[in-house]
């Protein structure tokens, strides 16, 4: 029977690991991202020097073995299933029976199912096993020295924890104990089959309620920042495609790969754009979660000033976080700030498996070396330009103004105008094209074209100086046949993906033209 | 056997108590004295600050320091970090022996070729003390979001820091511009923003929550001070707005859009404003009072909300106060600094009156994001104004303030990276009006402000701590 629950422990342990290799690797990641454990005293009296703090500070210091993508996956499953383990030996060594209600199951399973959310912190397991691993002790000691642990073991772990902790443990053990003392002393037949069944029981139950509360979006959305990071962008593009309804953040990094993959211009439309010109971007609402992502479109813009603003809100809201901090020591070292970037360093340098990024960084700043990051190139006597946080229009026009090469600038603004009915102002920019390494005009822009021409006419048309090809002439005469007959099942599959679709039937903005 | 014990012993005595006894003879001198951060080298010490810890900025395998008063060497120590960390015991037992006098710091580094030693560094321990405790707000200089902040009390003869008001008491709202009536805690008040918002106003041991409706809407109340007597309180409500540079070094621009200046009667909560005062071609802020309260100082444009920032100078007003008929005479333009083509901001006035205090900038109000904001001193009986040089540096210097006696100033700067601002304090001789050089807030940890991501905000010297800080967390329910 001790082997079953070995054997029991160490399938648990192995299913844990599985499930955070692939269904909840997203939840690891998150996390590892979210904290970093720094080496440096006040970090740690911070944790360890105040009530009920201890227990953060050792997950904080477990979760910076995350980085390790299998030790950090392993090393949560042990965490997780090791309160089986606890709890079986603390009631097997006071009661000297078999807990058959698999108690220390409870725990695990619950905390599983509240892991699917990113947002459930990992302390709990931790201060949890912390509590069971202080308890342990308790059940090998003699009888009159128990009553003396219990008087030391409550305050300590209540100091170190918080008293939720010691109160659950105990309780588990006390259930688990009770269990195993009817076992023994009661129920003394059936052994094997109420064991199996509850292991079915714990097992359904879990299975049907890790599928129920399953965040599907949410795993997508950490994986295709995952993939934004790592600039594959057809791998952002296919989790976009995975991902059922709409959300501004999936939509931005959508839109920021179609770019890099160089399909704004063309393909745009192939996909939703239901927040209208906010599918470009992320508006400034003082939205603390979402200060994570503001700053991709300014640095791959090279706005670095705007990158470095909405690093810095996420520096105030989720703390000196690896991802942070490396954001933070690269545009300042761009924006020739070295002191400011040196302090980042030290402090990324105080973690474990970031200290060799760190020392890469300090290298760049002794030697006054830079990556090669672009940043947009600052006139010391121009009248100074504040940025307009709420609007992406003035700013792209301010980076294309001040580089006119700058084709990411350049796309987005078009896109801007095509997502606001904006043709006018889309044919007033479009000769910033000719700026640029390759001036053919993308079909969209074509079709915006042909919106304009209709407008204004031929004579007025001639004048701005870009010509419309056969082709896309004749598909808008086909869409204006289909149009006009009324035929949308036809429009949807054949022109689904035109500006003229968008305009017509989804544009947030209604479907009139602005030609001004 | 008694010989093998008396060595055995003497072995022990050797091997326990190096530092104690050890002479140093160095190879080679250097001409210079080490480089040290924070720099504690020719400053002047109050009688009652805590150890300046601080790190030997040189390439050595090994550090040895040596703290003496004349030839008495009060401390020695070893060590291959660089650090020089004085216990608090033998600093307080050093400084009490040295009041106005000097203590020297020897430093030897062992280098490839054997130790060399550095020119000695000596500070002077002044025979008066600074006011025992300084209260600062711990803030993140960001942007527009705020998180975790608080207001904070800090003991200077140790290295104590308490917090007295942190935002998870308040909702997470922000708080800001503490502000102390003659640098006593017994009347003080603060703003908090937010949920349990309000003016925090304590006196005669009590502690109100009160609203101050600001006289022109879209305005709300910052900067305050305490008139004398501790019954009046001046204020400014301002209407600021944060803008952000697109490009260049610089980060943040802060301005008002409008501001006024009111007086605040604590015993009948009414506002005192005068029409003259806040004329609608003027934006006033920055009220200081007078030591013997029969004068407000203040700070004014000539702007409106569409003045182009960088056009938006302020002057320093001074006006006359009544008290019995609490009103106010005819604004006096003190110091015209937008003719200059600079602005001021925090008038502060000496204890004594003698001497008044203020930052420069080349425009605006918010001086802390301008790198070329100095601290300026004005003779008030001269009417003699020049730039504090021993105290400023090339990048911000602001948020200044006097202590009790007048004796010493503290101010934040961000001469060390140029984004935290940190505090620095110098003596001050009321008789010359030079300042000493001005030295770091000392911390327990020497690598504090290599690492530490906030910014020390209006620190103020206060000559007693802050207690019944549940007075406060009370008047928020």
């Amino acid at each position: 029977m001790k082997q079953a629950y070995w054997i029991l422990y160490l399938l648990l342990t192995g299913v844990l690991f599985f499930l955070f290799l692939d269904p909840l690797s997203h939840v690891v990641t998150y996390h590892e991202q979210h904290t970093l454990f720094l080496f440096n005293p006040s970090y740690l009296q911070a944790y360890f020097m105040q009530p009920g703090m201890s227990g953060q500070g050792l997950a904080d210091f477990i979760i910076q073995f995350f980085y390790l993508p299998y030790f950090g996956r392993f090393l949560f499953a042990l965490i997780l299933s090791s309160s089986l383990a606890l709890v079986t030996i603390c009631s097997r060594k006071l009661v000297n029976g078999y807990d058959y209600l698999l108690t220390g199951l409870l725990p695990v399973c619950y905390l599983l199912v509240r892991y699917e959310s990113v947002d459930f912190p990992v302390y709990h397991s931790v201060s949890l096993l912390f509590a069971l691993l202080l308890l342990l002790p308790f059940s090998y000691l003699p009888g009159k020295w128990k009553g003396v642990y219990v008087m030391v073991y409550f305050p300590v772990t209540i100091w170190l924890l918080g008293w939720l902790y010691p109160l659950i443990t105990c309780g588990l053990i006390s259930l688990s104990g009770l269990s195993a003392y009817l076992f023994k002393h009661y129920i003394r037949r059936f052994h094997a089959g109420i064991l199996l069944s509850m292991l079915l029981l714990y097992t359904g139950v879990s299975f049907v309620q890790f599928v129920r509360h399953y965040n599907m979006r949410e795993r997508l959305l950490v994986d295709a920042e995952q993939s934004l990071q790592q600039q594959d962008w057809e791998q952002v593009l296919q989790i976009a495609g995975r991902y059922r309804g709409n959300h501004p953040l999936m939509t931005y990094f959508r839109n920021l790969a179609l770019y890099h993959s160089g399909g704004l211009g063309e393909r745009l439309f192939d996909f939703p754009q239901p927040y209208g010109v906010e599918s470009l971007y992320l508006p400034w609402r003082g939205e603390a979660r979402l200060t994570l992502f503001g700053h991709y479109l300014y640095e791959h813009l090279g706005y670095l000033n705007e990158a470095h603003r909405w690093a810095f809100e996420s520096l105030e809201v989720f703390g000196e976080t690896a991802p942070v901090l490396t954001r933070l020591i690269r545009y300042n070292i761009a924006n020739d700030r070295p002191e400011v970037a040196l302090k980042f360093i030290r402090l990324l340098k105080q973690s474990l498996f970031y200290k060799k990024d760190a020392m890469y960084y300090e290298q760049l700043v002794t030697h006054g070396k830079k990556e090669p990051l672009y940043i947009l190139p600052h006139v010391q006597d121009e009248p100074t330009r504040f940025a307009n946080i709420l609007q992406l229009a003035p700013e792209l026009l301010f980076v294309l103004k001040r580089d006119p090469a700058n084709r990411m600038a350049f796309e987005y603004l078009m896109s801007c105008f095509l997502l606001t009915n904006q043709v006018g102002r889309l044919v007033e920019y479009l000769p910033a094209i000719h700026a640029l390494e390759d001036p053919r005009l993308p079909r969209l822009y074509e079709e915006a074209l042909c919106l304009y021409q209709e407008r204004v006419g031929e004579d007025l048309f001639s004048q701005i100086g870009f010509t419309i090809s056969a082709s896309v002439k004749k598909r808008r005469q086909h869409f204006s046949t289909l149009l006009n007959a009324g035929d949308h099942a036809r429009l949807k599959t054949e022109f689904g993906n035109s500006y003229w679709y968008y305009v017509s039937f989804q544009s947030p903005y209604g479907n009139t033209l602005n030609i001004e | 056997m008694q010989n093998r014990l008396l060595i055995w012993i003497y072995c022990i005595g050797i091997l326990l108590f190096p530092g104690c006894r050890e002479e140093m003879s160095p190879d080679r001198t250097e001409n210079r004295p080490a480089v040290l951060f924070p720099d504690y080298q020719g400053v002047t010490f109050p009688a009652n600050i805590a150890p300046p810890t601080c790190k030997i900025l040189e390439e050595g395998e090994q550090f040895f320091v040596r703290l003496r008063i004349d030839d008495t060497i009060v401390y020695s120590a070893k060590n291959s970090s660089g650090y020089i960390r004085i216990p608090l015991s033998k600093w307080k037992k050093a400084v009490a022996g040295t009041q106005g006098g000097v203590m020297t710091l020897d430093i030897f580094v062992r280098k490839e070729k054997g130790w060399v030693q550095y020119l000695p560094v000596e500070n002077r321990i002044s025979s008066y003390s600074i006011d025992p405790y300084l209260v600062y707000r711990l803030i993140r200089p960001g942007y527009e979001l705020w998180n975790k902040m608080g207001i904070y009390q800090r003991e200077l003869s140790s290295f104590t820091e308490q917090p007295l008001l942190e935002n998870k008491d308040f909702g997470y709202g922000c708080m800001n511009c503490h502000t102390f009536c003659n640098h006593s805690p017994r009347t003080m008040m603060v703003h908090i923003r937010g949920e349990k918002g309000g003016t925090y106003i304590k006196t005669g041991g009590q502690v109100q929550r009160v609203t101050i409706r600001p006289p022109a809407p879209n305005q709300s109340g910052a900067y305050a001070a305490w008139h004398p007597e501790g019954r009046y309180l001046a204020m400014s409500s301002n209407d600021t707005r944060q803008y952000f540079h697109s490009t260049g070094p610089k980060a943040v621009e802060v301005a008002d859009t409008g501001s006024q200046i009111c007086v605040y009667d604590t015993q009948t909560g009414e506002l005192i404003t005068e029409p003259e005062i806040n004329r609608e071609e003027y934006m006033n802020t920055f009220p200081h009072w007078s030591p013997d309260g029969k004068t407000l100082y203040f700070c004014r444009a000539e702007a409106h909300a569409s003045t182009p920032l960088p056009d938006i100078r302020y002057d320093l007003y001074r006006v006359a106060f009544d008290l019995v008929h609490r009103s106010f005479g005819v604004p006096e333009c003190l110091i015209p600094a937008a003719i200059e083509g600079k602005s001021v901001s925090f008038p502060r006035i000496s204890p004594d009156g003698k001497y008044l205090l203020v930052t420069m900038s080349g425009y605006g109000t918010f001086s802390i994001w301008h790198p070329e904001s100095d601290l300026y001193l004005v003779d008030l009986a001269t009417g003699e104004m020049r730039p504090l040089d021993e105290l400023n540096s090339s990048h911000t210097e602001s948020y200044h303030s006097w202590s009790s006696d007048g004796r010493w100033i503290v101010f934040s700067s961000k001469r060390v990276d140029g984004l935290w601002a940190y505090p620095y304090i110098a003596s001050f001789d009321p008789e010359t009006g030079i300042a000493g050089k001005p030295f770091l807030l000392p911390q327990k940890d020497p690598d504090f402000y290599q690492t530490f991501t906030r910014s020390f905000n209006i620190p103020e010297l206060i000559t007693e701590p802050v207690t019944d800080l549940s007075l406060f967390r009370e008047a928020a329910k």
